[in-house]
This record gives structure tokens, sequence and C-alpha cells, in this order.
């Protein structure tokens, strides 16, 4: 995957933190990926013309400010359930937007319910496979990574 | 009297960013409910007058997209300006729910970009009311 793709998805991303949050991304490509352990991770699956997903893995600060910023509430109010849903939301909302640069907007997808993977999950659905782009990013100093993958057999089709 | 507002989205997060976004755009608000899929979307319809219905597209048990037929069906609740507010990409998808009547607003938005949605349908006149 060509480094125009990791721009445009780079931009799908720091322009929907912006919107949804206030929070400016930046590229952090030189830093090793986040370790599960050390991060939160949602994940979507699609299908369409090609099928596969999309991955974010976010350090806790930066998640607690996105989902505070996203409801308007102190972070001290945040309760699990905050974190996970805003994190899935957000994820969701990159998808679905990655997904008409990625495929032509005339492409049609199903974009499933987005899930929050315990970090021994996260480890093995994303790291079982090379995916089509992953991207580094930080707010803050805090990391926050992106992993998309679209399936080989669909790429060769 | 307030504008009664009906949102309509799975995510519970999503509900509240855009209620959270009507009470800073500066509308008046009357009552607002919301609801997690077209279904109860519906029944709401059915005992509340609404003035306007923010929809999301892809929920469970019921659509946004069927959810719009099944307003549009309605004698009652075929007028109610709908904005429909979704991640969806399919330009195809979105110029069907075009042609329906709504307005389409794509995921993540601005409390601007819906300020101006709803002053734009509620000014032309195509509201129930």
């Amino acid at each position: 995957m060509g480094d125009s793709k990791k721009k445009e998805l780079r931009k799908i991303v720091s322009d929907s933190m912006e919107k949804l949050a206030f929070m400016f991304f930046a590229s952090d490509a030189l830093r090793e990926p986040v370790l599960f352990q050390d991060a939160v991770t949602a994940e979507v699956t699609y299908t369409g013309v090609f099928s596969g997903r999309l991955a974010l893995v976010m350090a806790e600060p930066v998640l607690k400010e996105l989902a505070a910023n996203m409801l308007g509430i102190d972070s001290e109010e945040l309760e699990l359930n905050h974190l996970h849903d805003a994190l899935m939301e957000t994820v969701n909302i990159i998808c679905g937007n990655w997904l008409p640069i990625e495929g032509g907007d005339e492409a049609v997808f199903h974009i499933g319910s987005p899930r929050v993977l315990s970090p021994s999950e996260a480890e093995a659905v994303l790291t079982g496979q090379i995916p089509s782009i992953l991207e580094k990013m930080s707010v803050d100093e805090e990391p926050c990574d992106i992993y998309f993958f679209r399936d080989e057999a669909d790429k060769l089709a | 009297m307030g504008i009664n507002i009906l949102i309509v989205d799975d995510s519970s997060v999503m509900r509240t960013m855009i209620l959270k976004t009507l009470r800073m755009s500066g509308l008046s608000l009357g009552d607002v409910y919301g609801a997690s899929n077209g279904v109860e979307g519906l029944e709401i319809l059915s005992r509340q007058w609404t003035d306007l219905v923010i929809l999301d597209i892809n929920m469970p048990v019921m659509n946004g997209e069927d959810m719009m037929i099944r307003m549009k069906e309605n004698p009652e609740t075929r007028d109610i300006p709908v904005i429909i507010i979704s991640t969806e990409g399919s330009k195809t998808r979105i110029e069907g729910l075009v042609k329906m009547g709504a307005t389409f607003i794509r995921k993540p938005f601005t409390p601007e970009i819906i300020r101006d949605a709803i002053n734009q349908r509620l000014s032309t006149g195509d509201n129930h009311g």
C-alpha cells in the first residue's frame, strides 16, 4: 500500500478526531507499534466489493480525553462503557469514511458492529496477518495506531 | 414553542453527541427523544408530536432506510423532515435517501453543519407543523 493511501487514511483520522473531540492527531511513524496490553483496541469488519477489518489501538489517556470530549463530560465521571462506546463509534466513523476512498464512492459496503477486543484477542487478530496499512499517530505524545486490513483474496480478484 | 426532535441512532455515544450539539446550536429546543433503532423510532413517532427526525442508517432491528420508508407510507409521519447522519459512503445509497426527501450529513459532523441543516429543513416549510 503506497504512501499516498497512508496519507489519505491519516487525514481521515485527523479530521475525524478534530470534529469528534477537538483533538489534533499527528503522524508518529518512527516509534514502535503500541503494545496491546498498554492500550484499548476496537475493530470493525466490513464486507462488500472487498472485505477486511479496521482497528484502532489507543492509549488510555488519549481514549479518556476522546470520550470526555465526545460526551461533553468531565473525565473523572467517565465509566468503562463510555470509553468503549467512544472508541467503537470512532472506529466506525473512520472506517465509514475510509472505505469510499479505498473502494470508490460507487462501491457498497456493509460495516459490521464495532467491538472492543481484549489484549490477547487484539494480538491474535491484528498480528496474525500483515496489515495493508499500519499508521502510527499520536496526540500529546500518547500513541494511537490504526490497522487496516483488506483481504488478500479480494485484492487478487 | 421549541422544536421537538427525535434522534434515532444505535450508538448511545452518538445520541449524546447529537444532543450536546443541539444544545450548543442555539436552536430553541422542545422535547428531544432518543431511540436506538427504527422500530423504537416509529413507536415514539406514533405517540409524540415530532417536528424533525435525525436518523442513522445502519442499525440493528430496523435500519434507517426502512424506518424512512415506513414514515413515508404513513400520512401522519410522511411530511416530517428527516436528516440522515451516518457514516454511509455509498453514493448510490445516499442518493436514494435524498430522493426520498432526506438531508444527508456524513459523520463526523460539526455543530455548525447540524444547526444549518436543521434551520434549512425547518425554514423550507416542509415540516408537518
